[in-house]
């Protein structure tokens, strides 16, 4: 009886929705526009925060780190093992250590890491900040400063270095084949790289080894780790980039947090545009409600009708715009939103200030809740209203 | 079916617009047989609607009884009220009855939809076809003549057997033809189908061609030639 009834009301109700086309349209334009802008509002947070880790990560870090004990036997083995182990874009192995650089016209301290110059410049966004030279050559002693460096030691491109390891040991002079800028004082005051294949031997084994890992997306980080926790003996541990750089999650925490409220003010004045066209929907049509009670349709009927019409209208227009939600995101995504020129001084975009939406779970799960609530919602005031007008009265409305 | 006697006793409807207000239906009382043709006559303003919505129970009287059957209108809920309007009455405005987005056909078949009818397409078919409508079933109302449209209208009030039709101002804005053809249709309805009718006019030809009429003016009965 009652799936009778269901049946029934849902015939009458799609009945009732194509035949007022007009007003279901008006009234699902609100829906899907709003719907559309929280999915993409949701992408477009994903993609920044996604731009923001690539400008972190990217640099010189990477997704994961991995820092090796002092003296560990053969920790060079390891990138070759990750990368069969793990869905990994590059796997980069360093030597790190701390050394004063004297020039003819003075002194620097920095920390120096030993690379392999092709997969670095290849793969992190240091070679793309080089202002003058190039790269150190693999086979060559040759150094790449940072810009504050060169500027404390007064050397240029082509220069000589002398290197003094805190072990006291004074390194083969270095001639300077680049200088970088970053706009990063921590990378242009301190960092400077050159070939690991030209460092001496006893200097690798006093030097602190690092792989840094790097991922083709965000989405695989979890994996990774799982795997890498797996496979890599116990006592090495891996650090995700939210370890490395726990102030870069406190900004994409809070620029969710913050965007999550512009959603909110955004579908609240979505949700009053829905209801006031519900309203104008519900009132134009009180006569045909006054016809419908003068036939006998319960008050109880009338609101099950109009809410079941409301629902159906919500559910279809709140499944079309996060399509269209999802299509615009994709279409954006192709090209992306260059912010550099809004973020040219914001360390967090020192690679690329192209931000590419990208949707998530998230992004239709919580836009599609909150606008068929919303939308539901915005219908129960009017449906109300209609319920409760005598019949009489309603049919008093031309 | 019949909905036995319809009986009014005392009735009054007060309505209040502001610090106006306004007796609508004074300490009426009245009994309409089972099956009977009544004629509710009177000017504008004469509470002609107001007494049809009230046997209809589309309006509760603001005191006294009113008895249709068994069922006392006034101590029903709006609940119960719905559901006596769904089985025992037809109800038949003036103008503008029809919902616009539905067809003819759609139209009728909503009293056999509301009552679960089975064949309801089929029912609602035969209804149009017995009002001379069976070629206008899938036409839109505005697409329909004003004297179409009240014959649709008829035909859903009878389209599900109900007890009683309530016709107010049945033939206003229609020609003297189209609206005899309409007192017809209900004249059939009453005198092969049992049915009670009661419709509201102020056409003087209307009038003139009943005996049963209960004149109207201020809320009160004037005048009550009934054989």
């Amino acid at each position: 009886m009652a799936w009778t009834s269901f049946k029934i009301w849902s015939f009458m109700a799609l009945r009732f929705i194509l035949r007022h086309k007009r007003k279901t349209i008006a009234t699902s334009s609100f829906i899907i526009l709003g719907t559309v802008i929280l999915v993409f509002l949701h992408g477009l947070t994903v993609g920044i925060n996604d731009t923001m880790v690539i400008n972190s990560t990217r640099l010189h870090y990477g997704d994961a780190f991995i820092q090796f004990p002092a003296d560990y036997e053969n920790p060079e083995q390891y990138p070759k093992l990750i990368k069969t182990a793990a869905p990994v874009q590059e796997v980069l192995f360093r030597s790190r250590f701390s050394a004063l650089a004297t020039s003819v016209h003075g002194q620097a301290p920095m920390v120096i890491y030993g690379v392999h110059p092709d997969a670095e410049a290849a793969t992190t966004a240091i070679a793309g900040r080089i202002l003058r030279g190039a790269y150190p050559k693999a086979t060559k002693k040759e150094v790449l400063l940072g810009t504050n460096t060169a500027e404390q030691l007064q050397v240029a491109v082509g220069d000589t270095l002398s290197i003094l390891v805190s072990s006291g040991v004074w390194l083969e002079p270095y001639r300077v084949s680049g200088i970088y800028q970053t706009e990063i004082p921590h990378f242009d005051n301190t960092i400077a790289y050159i070939p690991l294949q030209v460092l001496n031997a006893s200097l690798r084994t006093q030097s602190q080894s690092e792989v840094a890992v790097f991922l083709g997306s965000q989405k695989d980080l979890n994996r990774v780790l799982t795997t890498l926790s797996r496979v890599l003996p116990p006592e090495i541990t891996v650090q995700p980039w939210q370890s490395l750089m726990p102030d870069l999650l406190q900004l994409i925490e809070m620029n969710e947090i913050a965007m999550q409220i512009i959603i909110f003010f955004v579908f609240v004045l979505v949700g009053f545009g829905i209801s006031n066209s519900f309203v104008l929907t519900i009132v134009e049509r009180f006569r045909e409600f006054g016809i419908l009670k003068a036939m006998g349709v319960t008050p109880r009927e009338l609101v099950g009708l109009i809410f079941l019409e409301s629902f159906l209208v919500c559910l279809a227009a709140t499944v079309l715009g996060l399509v269209s939600g999802g299509i615009v995101i994709h279409l954006i995504a192709q090209v992306g939103i260059d912010f550099s020129s809004l973020t040219s001084h914001n360390r967090y975009f020192v690679v690329t200030g192209l931000v590419k939406p990208r949707a998530v779970a998230a992004s239709f799960f919580w836009p599609g809740i909150l606008s068929l609530i919303v939308s539901i919602i915005s219908s129960y005031l009017p449906t109300r209203i209609a319920a409760r007008k005598a019949a009489s009265e309603t049919l008093r409305y031309t | 079916m019949t909905a036995g006697l319809i009986t009014l006793k005392d009735v009054a409807k007060r309505f209040v617009s502001g610090n106006t207000e306004v007796f609508a239906i004074k300490q009426m009382s009245l009994t309409v047989p089972d099956g009977s043709f009544w004629v509710v006559a009177g000017a504008s303003g004469s509470g002609k609607t107001t007494l049809l919505n009230l046997i209809g129970g589309l309006e509760r009287p603001s005191s006294g009884n009113i008895t249709v059957g068994s069922l006392r209108l006034d101590q029903m809920s709006e609940q119960a009220l719905a559901l006596f309007r769904r089985h025992q009455v037809g109800y038949i405005f003036q103008g503008n009855n029809l919902i616009s987005t539905l067809t003819a056909l759609e139209n009728v078949e909503i009293p056999l939809i509301l009552t679960q009818v089975g064949n309801h397409r089929d029912l609602a078919g035969a209804a149009l076809a017995d009002v001379g409508l069976a070629d206008k079933k899938h036409s839109f109302p505005h697409l329909l003549s004003i004297g179409e449209q009240q014959r649709i209208a008829i035909a859903r009030a009878m389209v599900h057997a109900p007890a009683i039709v309530l016709a107010d101002e049945p033939t206003a804005n229609l020609d003297s033809k189209t609206g005899g053809q309409i007192l017809s249709l209900l004249r059939d309805l009453n005198q092969n189908h049992g049915r009670t009718i009661i419709i509201s006019t102020h056409d003087p030809q209307v009038i003139s061609k009943h005996e049963d009429v209960i004149h109207l003016a201020d809320g009160q009965i004037q005048l009550f030639s009934v054989c």
